[in-house]
């Protein structure tokens, strides 16, 4: 069974209008969907959200064992229980006096823009956070592969996902981390073994912006050697529609300008599924990354937050180019 | 159709170390009413209901009773739940529970529901690791929405 941790879990509210205007009363008419270059929608739709929840649904919905593992509460938290249930996901929750958050995305179809309203989360207590870890150490038994995803919610140390990561290694469980901020620095010295940071919210680790390949394939090689247990890193560089794969003695990029649409809407989420899916699979590295690449490119094309049609994820696969770009 | 098809895949659980009041916060933050306790491998060794709470706090001559107003001390039911907060779970869980497997047969579940009280019954493999729980609910509803057919 693949393990993810979330804890920062929530629950996401995606409206689909035909034409968002701000500073004034936009009605949602519930009973028309709205239609969009790649099909209809309905105007409002509730997912269960949170970093790496997206991933356990694509790969459970695939065939391939997953459980959750978060911190839940309130009436957004039972919500976001049943909506992983419909899913066939295992959960494994603690549950917390404070509520889930809800996030608010809107997709405006005129302009094909999205706004999004990110609510950081809830004060966790301490003792929710011992039952948390004793529950991880226990699920340990259980895991084939672990994969940590999102932000760390108020009240929970940075260095969670360091320890985190080193119980794993202790039950010799690979680990898949992405994250970023503090949290990110102090796991990368713990060695999972492969690594996606948050490029937008990584600015504070690199020390300066990354907008250019140099500063992508600078800041892959001082990631890569935080540890020596690290072996991939994965960079989508959505300022240049790249995404590069970096290992310790060979760096690939797939270019995808060529893309008529770009919507990061469950991107990361996609990547992970992918990687996470090619890992169990046990498929060459170029397999990999080109099916990584292919899934993320159908995914930028869509509105969709997450595709989970696999042939349809494969399609581009073949059109897919491995550009290697230096060490 | 087996247990498998309509059990909820939920390893939420406590530990028989767990305290009691840990226990009560997590009742009241979800819809359970009833909670497995595993150890560190995820054995299910028990469970713990809010039902066991309740009859740990009062007397056992309190069933016999027609009218509470008969007992010796009105505030004896929240007296019991303060003491009881910091004991563990081990101390009141209930250890003898009804568990089936999840390729066991749907006859085999309803039958279990219809011999004990318990709503809730734990799915195990077949080393005891907890794999989730079949609820009353979930039968029940098995069975009005003619799933069985589909």
């Amino acid at each position: 069974m693949i393990t993810f941790v979330t804890l920062n879990p929530a629950i996401d509210e995606i409206y689909y209008l035909n034409k968002f205007n701000a500073k004034t009363r936009n009605r949602i008419d519930y009973l028309n969907k709205v239609e969009y270059f790649d099909g209809y929608r309905d105007p409002l739709v509730v997912h269960a959200g949170g970093k790496g929840v997206g991933s356990a649904i694509c790969l459970q919905k695939n065939g391939i064992d997953t459980c959750l593992l978060s911190i839940i509460g309130g009436y957004n938290g039972q919500l976001f229980e049943d909506k992983l249930r419909e899913n066939k996901v295992t959960t494994s929750f603690v549950y917390s006096a404070v509520e889930t958050r809800r996030n608010t995305s809107i997709f405006d179809n005129k302009e094909n823009s999205l706004t999004e309203l990110i609510v950081p989360g809830m004060l966790i207590k301490r003792e929710d956070v011992n039952h948390f870890v004793k529950h991880y150490e226990s699920l340990l038994s259980k895991t084939s592969f672990m994969v940590l995803c999102g932000s760390i919610p108020v009240g929970v140390d940075a260095s969670i996902y360091h320890d985190l990561i080193e119980k794993a290694h202790q039950a010799n469980i690979q680990v898949l981390l992405y994250t970023s901020g503090q949290a990110f620095e102090m796991a990368l010295k713990a060695g999972p073994k492969y690594v996606i940071p948050e490029l937008d919210y990584i600015t504070n680790y690199y020390g300066k912006s990354i907008n250019s390949q140099e500063a992508v394939l600078e800041l892959g090689n001082k990631i890569i050697s935080a540890n020596k247990n690290i072996e991939i890193v994965v960079l989508p560089a959505m300022f240049d529609k790249e995404i590069y794969f970096i290992e310790r003695d060979y760096t690939y990029k797939v270019s995808f300008k060529e893309i008529e649409h770009c919507h990061v809407l469950g991107m990361y989420d996609q990547l992970i599924a992918s990687f996470t899916e090619s890992l169990k699979k046990q498929e060459s590295r170029e397999d990999m990354y080109k099916n990584i690449a292919s899934s993320i490119i159908v995914n930028l094309n869509s509105i969709r937050k997450l595709i989970f049609n696999k042939d349809k994820l494969d399609e581009k696969i073949d059109s897919i180019q491995l550009e290697e770009v230096g060490t | 159709m087996r247990v498998r098809d309509i059990m909820i895949k939920d390893l939420s659980a406590v530990y028989a170390d767990t305290p009691i009041n840990y226990v009560i916060g997590m009742f009241n933050h979800s819809e359970k009413r009833s909670l497995p306790v595993i150890d560190n491998d995820f054995h299910l060794i028990g469970c713990i209901t809010v039902r066991m709470l309740v009859d740990k706090c009062i007397p056992e001559y309190f069933k016999t009773l027609q009218n509470p107003l008969f007992l010796p001390d009105n505030n004896q039911f929240e007296t019991s739940i303060k003491e009881m907060r910091n004991e563990k779970v081990e101390n009141i869980m209930g250890k003898n529970i009804v568990t089936v497997y999840e390729d066991g047969s749907i006859t085999e579940i309803t039958s279990d529901f219809l011999k004990h009280s318990d709503k809730t019954i734990y799915v195990v493999d077949y080393k005891n690791h907890l794999k989730g729980f079949v609820d009353i609910k979930h039968l029940m509803c098995y069975f009005a929405c003619d799933k069985k057919e589909e």
